[in-house]
């Protein structure tokens, strides 16, 4: 039987045509690098974004100061103060409404709604990225008169770390985030290259207590959420894996390797030279929530998840994947110039990081290096 | 109306839709996607917006590549058909 010469047709069409789409979606990395640095230092809209998630207001300020500190050590020396002034507003800043609002100013609700297990009652969340911010402003260009206070958080992060079963801190009461953690300890690892204290025992200790309850059975990738004693709330998740090797890079380079390959396994999705991620591994249940953002049907593509891949792929120079997800962007996210429509300003903030990471890191890895050499 | 002209008319409307939609502002509604409505209709207006998008650079130009080659076949299948009814010269 010879199929209708309409059919055949129409299948050569789709041959001819669907390869070439991603040509006409090509990002201009070094154009949106520098526009998006610049827009996630100003906000549009933060009590929008508040409403949805206050959270989102804080990760915004640790993205885009670690893009400022990315940008300002690979930026000629006379354009350098200009990226230093712009950390130090982000930082002075989260440090003052912090001050004025309380500790919660940036948990969800349920922040406060019941005791944390740990005496101190601090949440790693707001500790890790605190020091992680101050810590890169450091790594650029000393600022003594932030010390005390990184400090002092720094060794809440340790106590905390060290009475827990598993390890880990709390983000909210009783409830433990790897996202959270691993940033806390990559956090430790830029401070202690920028100070020279030694958090590395800590390290190790939690990737190896990591290894024994926190990998998902399956899929070998860490969990996303547990409580203190290590009781799993959320399997793998996108919006927290990505992240979460891009952070242990500073703490087991082989371990954080093996989490990227397997994310990238499990997650990602490429086709005809587009790509997004996943929030969950299939045949995984779907609790869609404010981390995954709204699945697209039938792509299964979660908002959170490509974004937080592009960090990713960005730290492991995975360029295809990295490729792929800005074509999707290109695509999709509705380019406007200086960004994407479909992004709002924390999701600015984590492209621009991604975009620029390497040198902070970069730092970070080269002055542990030298300190173990001594 | 042949089956080509149909093509032709859809891939149009796909992409006067895409230009009605840049005319409008409504792109701003895809702000959803990052979990961010504008407003209550950023809900419809946002998915509508990247479903039109996704046709205007998959289904439309398909289907005038589809029209094209349609054509072309065409054409090119009535000039084999002519010299084959044509007689043999005479030699």
């Amino acid at each position: 039987m010879r199929a209708p010469r309409s059919v055949v047709l129409l299948f050569v069409a789709t041959l001819l045509w669907l390869p070439q789409v991603q040509r006409f979606h090509h990002a201009d990395r070094a154009r949106l690098r520098e526009a998006l640095t610049e827009r996630a230092t100003r906000p549009r809209d933060v009590a929008a974004m508040r409403a949805v998630n206050p959270e989102w207001d804080f990760m915004r300020r640790t993205f885009t100061v670690l893009a400022l500190g990315d940008r300002a050590l690979s930026a000629p020396a006379d354009a350098r103060a200009r990226y230093v002034a712009a950390m130090d507003r982000e930082i002075d800043d989260v440090l003052a409404t912090e001050a004025a609002h309380g500790k919660s100013r940036f948990l969800l609700g349920y922040g406060s709604a019941r005791p944390f297990v740990d005496p101190e009652a601090r949440s790693v969340f707001v500790d890790g990225e605190i020091v992680m911010m101050i810590a890169a402003r450091e790594l650029v260009a000393p600022r003594p008169a932030l010390r005390a206070e990184a400090d002092r958080r720094a060794e809440a992060i340790e106590r905390a770390m060290r009475r827990s079963p598993t390890l880990s801190a709390e983000s909210y009461p009783d409830e433990c985030w790897t996202f959270c953690n691993t940033t806390a300890l990559a956090a430790l690892s830029m401070w202690d290259a920028a100070t020279g204290s030694d958090h590395d025992d800590l390290g190790r200790a939690w990737v190896a207590r990591a290894r024994e309850r926190l990998l998902d059975t399956r899929t070998g990738i860490l969990v996303s959420s547990f409580t203190r004693d290590g009781v799993v709330r959320d399997g793998a998740e996108g919006s927290s894996i990505w992240m979460s090797a891009r952070n242990l890079l500073l703490v087991d380079e082989a371990f954080a390797r093996d989490q990227y390959a397997r994310a990238r396994r499990e997650l990602s999705v490429t086709f005809l030279g587009f790509a997004w991620a996943r929030e969950w591994p299939q045949g995984t249940p779907r609790r869609p929530d404010v981390d995954s953002g709204p699945i697209v049907p039938l792509l299964d593509a979660s908002a959170g998840s490509s974004a937080f891949a592009l960090l990713g792929a960005s730290a492991f120079g995975d360029e295809a994947y990295l490729d792929g997800l800005l074509a999707s962007a290109e695509l999709a996210g509705f380019p406007d110039g200086a960004g994407y429509r479909a992004s709002n300003d924390v999701g600015d903030a984590v492209l621009a990081s991604a975009l620029t990471h390497g040198p902070l890191w970069a730092r970070a890895r080269a002055r542990r290096v030298a300190e173990v050499a001594r | 109306m042949t089956l080509r002209r149909m093509a032709v008319a859809t891939a149009g409307v796909v992409l006067a839709a895409r230009a009605a939609l840049w005319a409008l502002g409504l792109e701003a509604h895809t702000c959803v996607l990052a979990g961010m409505p504008l407003d209550a209709s950023s809900w419809v207006l946002g998915p509508l917006v990247v479903a039109i998008q996704l046709a205007t650079w998959t289904v439309a130009p398909i289907l005038l590549c589809w029209a094209a080659l349609d054509r072309a076949a065409g054409i090119l299948g009535t000039r084999v058909l002519r010299r084959s009814s044509e007689p043999a010269p005479r030699s």
